[in-house]
């Protein structure tokens, strides 16, 4: 008893006379909202992870498209394209609303020949985008096609009238792109940054998009090939 | 004096919830208390993390080795789809023009298959080959993708190709895009270039074929080699690939279970070493073998792929950064496949390895009829 008498008085100067020895609840709480306000600052500066993990997501849904396309087009007999949408970005900062290929679609063809949405439209999740820059996505070269009428709404909006590239898979495994011995065919995958208004892109360490996947597609056998940073 | 009582009553219960240390003023935590419930936050909030980041590796790692033997099956599909059309045009006539003595079946075309180290003038060969000649109009525009609207060979869905399947090991990644490249030659790399095993597929347009050139009928004891000018001459060129991480085709020729009981003989009889050649009639000497292979395909192969998981294949090579996995693999391949009666041994044999390796792995087996196979012995 007589032992803790010094240290209560010891405390009682900074916590405004009162008689307790600890911390009150309303002080933890405030420490606690602080270091979560300073760790959410801090977030940003540690690193991408998230963005990367979302990257990777989102790279993995197209490559599924792209192989379900592919064995569309292949039991079915008829051709079935893949399509990069073009849709202006959100998120604030100097490159907003600059359109970026960041939704995808399957479309199937009927006799007819016009194309039909396969399900819905998938907007990639939180900033990816497919670069535009051949550098980086060779398919997305040149002016792109649309808009198509028969891309119906959807619930991610309405895709009938935004411009779009496409990949076309043919029934017998093929796809309609260049076949000429240089040709090369591959898109890139990146985290969206408020500072890029697109145009040239960097792509490596230290440069705009330290982040990325790269698909790459076989023209003559629709084969798809991934590369990322670090694999 | 009772009103003191009835308080001290009321709090009774309250303060006895607290130290009985304190006296009557309310009273934070202490220091040693904040720690300690610190602790066992932190100590939770390791262990559910620890938890969630296991599970996510466990699920990327099931999506990874799903997605690789996704793209294996589908290339065995392939592989299967294509076998089962190879053809020979076979047709009868007098063995000799000149002095006719008997009928025999001819044929222009060739159907080979077995270790690639004789198929295949190369080094780098590793398991089974396999080339034929099949109708699959691959022609013109097939191949170049130009002019697709005014194609002379548009309709021509039947014209002949040489094709083939076989196992290549790919250091390089010349094929890669040209900016990835630039990052794989970086110091350090920032992307790391594909090593691995790969199952090729040789495909040449119609319009090349050179097998009737090269008059394959005519040739008598020119040696063996000079029956594989066909597929040989323009490989690389020729050449797509067709999955990654595949370490391992085998082929097995054999005749229907019926037909084996019926000469008493085991149904791989036709192709002991795995060597069935169409025309070893014209290298290998008057045998039972090279007669009744003679200008006719096999009634059935049996088909087996062994892919291995690229994740694994990655973490072998960062584990044990001093041993290169290429010769790893050729050790595990080496001296196997050769002796046809041996084929499930040599795949259990195979499979026990790459498991003592770590390597993920999967085999993909199949019997594939040959369509046009009229077999007779």
């Amino acid at each position: 008893m007589s032992s803790s008498s010094p240290r209560r008085a010891a405390a009682a100067g900074p916590f405004r006379g009162r008689t307790g020895g600890g911390f009150t609840l309303v002080e933890i709480l405030t420490v606690l909202a602080v270091i979560a306000i300073m760790i959410s600052l801090a977030a940003p500066l540690i690193g991408d992870y998230p963005e990367g993990r979302e990257l990777a997501s989102e790279a993995d849904n197209v490559e599924s498209q792209m192989a379900y396309a592919r064995l569309i087009a292949v039991s079915s007999g008829a051709p079935v394209e893949l399509r990069f949408y073009l849709e202006p970005v959100t998120e604030t900062g100097p490159g907003a609303g600059t359109e970026f290929f960041r939704a995808s679609q399957v479309m199937v063809t009927r006799d007819d020949g016009v194309f039909y949405p396969d399900g819905r439209a998938q907007r990639f999740a939180g900033k990816t985008i497919i670069l535009g820059d051949p550098d980086f996505s060779s398919i997305m070269e040149g002016e792109p096609e649309g808009p198509d009428p028969n891309a119906r709404r959807t619930k991610n909006g309405a895709m009938s009238g935004k411009q779009y590239k496409s990949i076309r898979f043919l029934p017998d495994g093929s796809t309609n792109l260049g076949r000429g011995g240089d040709e090369n065919w591959f898109l890139t995958f990146v985290a969206w940054k408020p500072t890029y208004t697109g145009g040239e892109a960097a792509v490596g360490p230290g440069t705009t998009f330290p982040n990325f996947v790269t698909l790459q597609i076989d023209p003559f056998t629709g084969k798809v090939r991934r590369y990322e940073p670090g694999r | 004096m009772p009103e003191p009582i009835q308080t001290a009553a009321a709090r009774g219960p309250e303060r006895s919830r607290r130290r009985p240390a304190t006296r009557g003023a309310p009273r934070g935590f202490t220091l040693t208390e904040m720690l300690v419930s610190m602790a066992v936050l932190a100590l939770i909030l390791v262990l559910t993390t620890n938890m969630v980041s296991g599970t996510q590796k466990t699920l990327r790692t099931a999506r990874s080795s799903a997605a690789q033997f996704r793209e294996a099956r589908r290339a065995f599909e392939t592989v299967t789809r294509t076998i089962g059309q190879a053809t020979l045009n076979t047709y009868w006539d007098y063995d000799d023009p000149q002095t006719p003595t008997q009928y025999l079946r001819q044929s222009e075309l060739h159907f080979v298959t077995g270790p690639a180290e004789d198929l295949l003038d190369s080094e780098d060969a590793y398991t089974h080959g396999i080339f034929f000649v099949a109708p699959f109009g691959f022609a013109g525009s097939d191949a170049t993708g130009e002019n697709i609207g005014t194609d002379p060979y548009r309709n021509l869905e039947s014209l002949l190709n040489a094709w083939g399947y076989y196992i290549k090991f790919n250091d390089t990644d010349d094929d890669a895009p040209p900016f990835i490249r630039d990052l794989q030659q970086g110091n350090p790399p920032v992307v790391s270039v594909k090593k691995g095993f790969r199952l090729m597929e040789y495909r040449q347009p119609s319009e090349e074929l050179t097998i009737y050139k090269d008059k394959l009928r005519e040739k008598d004891n020119d040696g063996r080699s000079s029956f594989y000018q066909w597929f040989r001459e323009e490989l690389e060129e020729n050449s797509r690939v067709v999955a990654d991480n595949i370490i391992a085709l085998v082929v097995r020729p054999v005749v229907s279970e019926q037909d084996a009981r019926k000469s008493s003989r085991d149904p791989w009889w036709i192709a002991p070493e795995y060597t069935y050649d169409s025309r070893q009639f014209q290298w290998g000497g008057r045998n039972d073998l090279s007669l009744t292979s003679r200008n006719q395909v096999p009634p059935v192969l049996e088909l087996t792929l062994v892919a291995v998981d690229e994740s694994s294949y990655i973490a072998y090579e960062r584990r044990n950064p001093s041993s290169d996995p290429r010769t790893v693999i050729s050790d595990l391949l080496e001296n196997r496949f050769k002796e046809a009666e041996k084929l499930t041994e040599d795949l259990d044999s195979l499979e026990l390895g790459l498991s003592d390796l770590g390597i993920s792995h999967r085999v993909f087996s199949a019997s594939v009829g040959l369509r046009t196979a009229k077999w007779s012995e």
